[in-house]
């Protein structure tokens, strides 16, 4: 399967690139093995880390024939403190002497001493570094030259919360956190199909952050798996701080407005896309999920939609789809009245329209920009402004600004309106990164209004919907399943038909058992 | 690896196939073909319009088995195909010329008239004080963005926008229940001048014009073997589009006032009064979803000029958007040479006259040709075998 997806950087300037990353490491980790004399390890980590402050050397005895000399490195705020001195430093300073010196201390260490589930042995140095920055301890005993990576990470870490940018009324309140391991669970605990797979990797020069793809093996196409994992392991970038980062390395369309890739925060929304033959890339340090492929209709249905009846969801899905055009079109379509079309307008309404505008100095399009604008400034400055008090300077300033430019006679009355119709609709897609989107083309659409009138807004319209066709996520197409049309796949777009009927999945999706329910 | 395009795993379905018939041939004649005919043939019109339907039906039955017989080929590369004598290629691409420039020179003509039809449309009904140069450059500048693109895209467009060409029908329909007087249709049969009523005929016949596009996009398809009846389908949607149109025009306004009128079908939609009074007048609003009908012929047009060209000539895909932009300025140029919108309808009509014989003639020399290949293999065969 060839994508749209073109690779940005030539492979020669990514060898280059591989090159260099790899000798900066070399320069600062070097390629050693583990010392015999634990001093010289010791030394060796503590002049890469450049004695910073947050590492813990402790050094220690054990009490063997003769004593030897050990020490447990870790990095303050990343390790469980309390365990390891539970389970690894008391053991070891206290048990020592119970064992036969005939048998070999390492090995002892290794399987009866240190009682910690992950363990791992390593002669590499920079190995162990790198394992001491993800958040674990190492142990060297003098005399091997070996280091034990125990698994000890604790830090602190945001409770499960409920889901702010997705808030439904019915359905599971919990939300996805910070923690790649808990998200994983969170998922796993909603999805327990043996053929559920994990496959993980490293990405971030510097940051080395961990990210994980999911799919279930036997729905998801084998070739959709194989493009993403191509794609991701070809990203070469020093920091991935948020599912973004990827979402913009990764996507087929990087200068389109549209989000190719679908984030969400919920849970169970990650395992309905997963069963539908989707795959889902979790991030370390972000509770976004995001969702490969994406298709237009998704980003206008709610998990909620599949647990309410499905009349309601129906209906809420048309009206979403309203609302949608009221947010792209509604001020575009007010400008080619006014400046255009006059004529359309009831001749009542006309009359009163011309009343409101009696006082206004500005052409339409200068009314309609400057409102937009402000709406747009109040509604950045409401997410910014601390805590409760955020809306209500919201309403206020809208409310406040509104009337008193309309008494003013900047703007017409019904521009107030537009305006304020305009914003609300946009707030009801579910999915904030395509409302944004929206909200942004609508723009570009005001200004073709007001030069072409309705005719240039349908062009625009055509060329924009020109644009959504030729868009692919990972090679479905955007617009699918109206364009190319899957009738059997309309059922869960504009409409959501009852469950007992929904016994196929998506092909738009290529699933490879495509069956959901007998039927 | 050799690069593939994404699209090429998308090839054209039955309903697009359908969809790109649909609104290849509804476009600018929609709105001013009940003139003419009611000019020649009064209220027959609402048969001549099937017979006419039925002539295009013919030819697109032909084309669609002549295209059968070579799947994944466009008439480009088929053609050149059939001219050629024993191992002499090149001559078989010299003969194919003149059949390539004379079908291409009809699409160039035809995006000229309908980019112009329309601004004239837009100008006369809705902006009177906009300059034409405005409409036709934005109109065929959109248009050229969509005719870079490959065939497969373009039929996805349509299949998206074919639903919205049902809108108008929709307002005719009302239109019609509103205003409609029976007695308009009446005497039905009254055919005093055969001349008359043959030529009636062809001018409906020329009002399905745009059929030939299926030379470049039947190549495209994914089952060309099944295509047959998606394509019957397709010109039945249209005639029966047609036949309400011309039987609603005539019924509201008599064949006498019709033949007087610029934009029949304009002047039919202004009959219809919204419920709910949401909007007073509705011009604007038919221009504006006219558009989107006029755009697809444009598209479909430009997009198979573009793919023609490519295939002549053997170019790579990147070369699709140049060649677009490279041939806007001809159809500028041809657009801006009617004088008048007398002159411009005369145009039209030779341009249909001009489209039936022409794809007549490619077909006749095809299929015989295609015939006598078929029997010289044939006859290899039996003398090997024996």
């Amino acid at each position: 399967m060839r994508t749209g997806w073109q690779r940005r950087r030539s492979r020669k300037k990514k060898k280059m690139w591989d090159q260099r990353s790899k000798e900066q490491l070399d320069k600062r980790v070097g390629d050693q093995p583990v010392h015999m004399e634990i001093e010289r390890n010791v030394e060796f980590i503590g002049k890469v880390l450049g004695d910073s402050s947050d590492l813990i050397t402790r050094w220690f005895t054990i009490q063997y024939i003769p004593d030897r000399r050990a020490v447990l490195m870790c990095v303050d705020g990343l390790v469980d403190k309390r365990n390891l001195d539970q389970f690894v430093l008391a053991p070891l300073m206290t048990r020592g002497e119970q064992l036969q010196t005939k048998t070999d201390l390492w090995m002892m260490v290794n399987e009866s001493l240190v009682a910690a589930e992950e363990k791992k042995k390593s002669s590499q140095l920079k190995e162990t570094v790198d394992s001491l920055l993800s958040g674990d301890a190492i142990l060297f005993v003098d005399g091997y030259s070996e280091g034990l990576i125990i698994g000890a990470k604790g830090w602190e870490k945001r409770g499960v919360e409920d889901p702010r940018a997705e808030a439904v009324v019915r359905g599971p309140r919990e939300g996805l956190t910070e923690t790649l391991r808990v998200n994983t669970g969170m998922i796993r605990r909603r999805l327990k199909d043996p053929d559920l797979r994990l496959k993980d990797f490293k990405v971030g020069e510097r940051t080395k952050t961990n990210l994980t793809m999911m799919f279930i093996q036997g729905i998801v196409d084998d070739t959709l798996v194989k493009e993403i994992e191509k794609r991701i392991q070809e990203i070469r970038i020093d920091s991935v701080l948020e599912s973004g980062y990827i979402e913009e390395m990764i996507g087929d369309a990087t200068l389109s407005p549209f989000p190719v890739l679908q984030n969400t925060e919920r849970p169970d929304a990650v395992v309905a896309h997963l069963l539908e033959g989707k795959v889902g890339i979790l991030v370390d340090g972000t509770p976004h999920v995001l969702i490969a492929p994406a298709v237009f209709t998704q980003f206008y249905s709610s998990p909620e939609d599949y647990y309410e009846r499905y009349m309601i969801a129906t209906f809420l899905r048309l009206l979403r789809l309203v609302a949608f055009f009221i947010a792209l079109l509604l001020p575009a379509l007010y400008i080619a009245f006014i400046s255009f079309h006059p004529e359309m307008i009831p001749s009542k309404l006309a009359i009163a329209l011309a009343a409101g505008r009696s006082t206004v100095p500005f052409p339409s399009i200068v009314e309609a920009l400057m409102m937009e604008m402000s709406v747009e400034i109040l509604r950045e400055a409401s997410i910014r402004l601390p805590g409760p008090i955020g809306p209500t300077i919201g309403i206020v300033g809208a409310l406040v600004i509104g009337e008193a430019a309309v008494t003013a006679g900047v703007v017409s009355p019904l521009m107030v309106i537009v305006v304020g119709l305009t914003t609300i609709s946009s707030y009801a897609n579910p999915n904030y990164s395509a409302a944004i989107s929206i909200r942004l083309l609508r723009f570009p659409m005001m200004i073709v209004a007001s030069i072409l009138g309705l005719y240039g807004l349908v062009i625009a319209l055509l060329l924009l919907l020109l644009h959504m066709i030729k868009l692919r996520s990972f090679g479905v197409p955007y617009m699918a399943p109206f364009a190319p049309l899957r009738i059997k796949d309309v059922k869960d777009t504009l409409i959501r038909i009852p469950w007992p009927f929904m016994n196929k999945r998506p092909s738009i999706f290529r699933p490879v058992d495509d069956q959901r329910e007998d039927g | 690896m050799n690069k593939q395009n994404p699209e090429q795993d998308q090839p054209i379905s039955l309903y697009q196939s359908h969809a790109v018939i649909v609104s290849t041939i509804i476009g600018v004649g929609v709105i001013s073909m009940q003139r003419g005919i009611a000019k020649e043939v009064g209220p027959d019109g609402i048969w001549t319009i099937l017979i006419g339907g039925l002539i295009v039906l013919v030819e697109i039955v032909l084309i669609t088995r002549l295209m059968q017989k070579f799947p994944g080929k466009t008439l480009a590369q088929f053609s050149s195909e059939l001219l050629s004598f024993g191992k002499k290629r090149w001559l078989g691409k010299v003969l194919s010329i003149p059949l390539l420039v004379g079908i291409g020179w009809y699409w160039l003509l035809t995006i000229a008239i309908v980019t112009r039809t329309f601004s004239e449309v837009a100008i006369s009904a809705v902006f009177p004080q906009t300059p034409m140069e405005v409409f036709m450059i934005t109109m065929l500048g959109s248009a050229c963005f969509a005719a870079g693109q490959r065939p497969e895209l373009i039929a996805r467009f349509n299949e998206f926008l074919m639903p919205f060409l049902f809108i108008p029908g929709l307002l005719i329909l009302t239109a019609w229940m509103e205003a409609g007087d029976w007695e308009n249709l009446l005497p039905m049969f009254q055919v005093t001048d055969w001349k008359k009523f043959l030529q009636g005929m062809l001018t409906s016949a020329y009002s399905y014009s745009g059929y030939s596009v299926l030379f470049v996009y039947m190549a495209y398809y994914q089952q060309p073997k099944k295509a047959m009846r998606a394509h019957i389908l397709a010109t039945g949607t249209v005639i029966v589009g047609y036949w309400v149109t011309i039987a609603a025009s005539i019924s509201i306004f008599g064949p006498f006032e019709l033949a007087n009128l610029m934009w029949p079908t304009l002047d039919l939609i202004k009959q219809v009064e919204v419920p709910g009074q949401i909007l007073s007048r509705l011009e604007s609003a038919i221009i504006g979803i006219w558009v989107v009908a006029v755009f697809t012929t444009l598209v479909n047009m430009f997009g198979v000029l573009v793919d023609i060209s490519l295939t002549t000539f053997n170019l790579e895909e990147r070369f699709r958007k140049w060649l677009a932009w490279g041939s806007l300025p001809f159809g500028y140029l041809v657009a801006n040479r009617p004088a008048n919108l007398e002159q411009l309808f005369r145009w039209n009509d030779l341009a249909g006259i001009y489209e039936i014989v022409m794809t007549l003639v490619i077909i006749l020399i095809l299929s015989i040709l295609t015939r006598l290949r078929a029997d010289k293999k044939g006859d290899q065969n039996a003398s090997s075998s024996a």
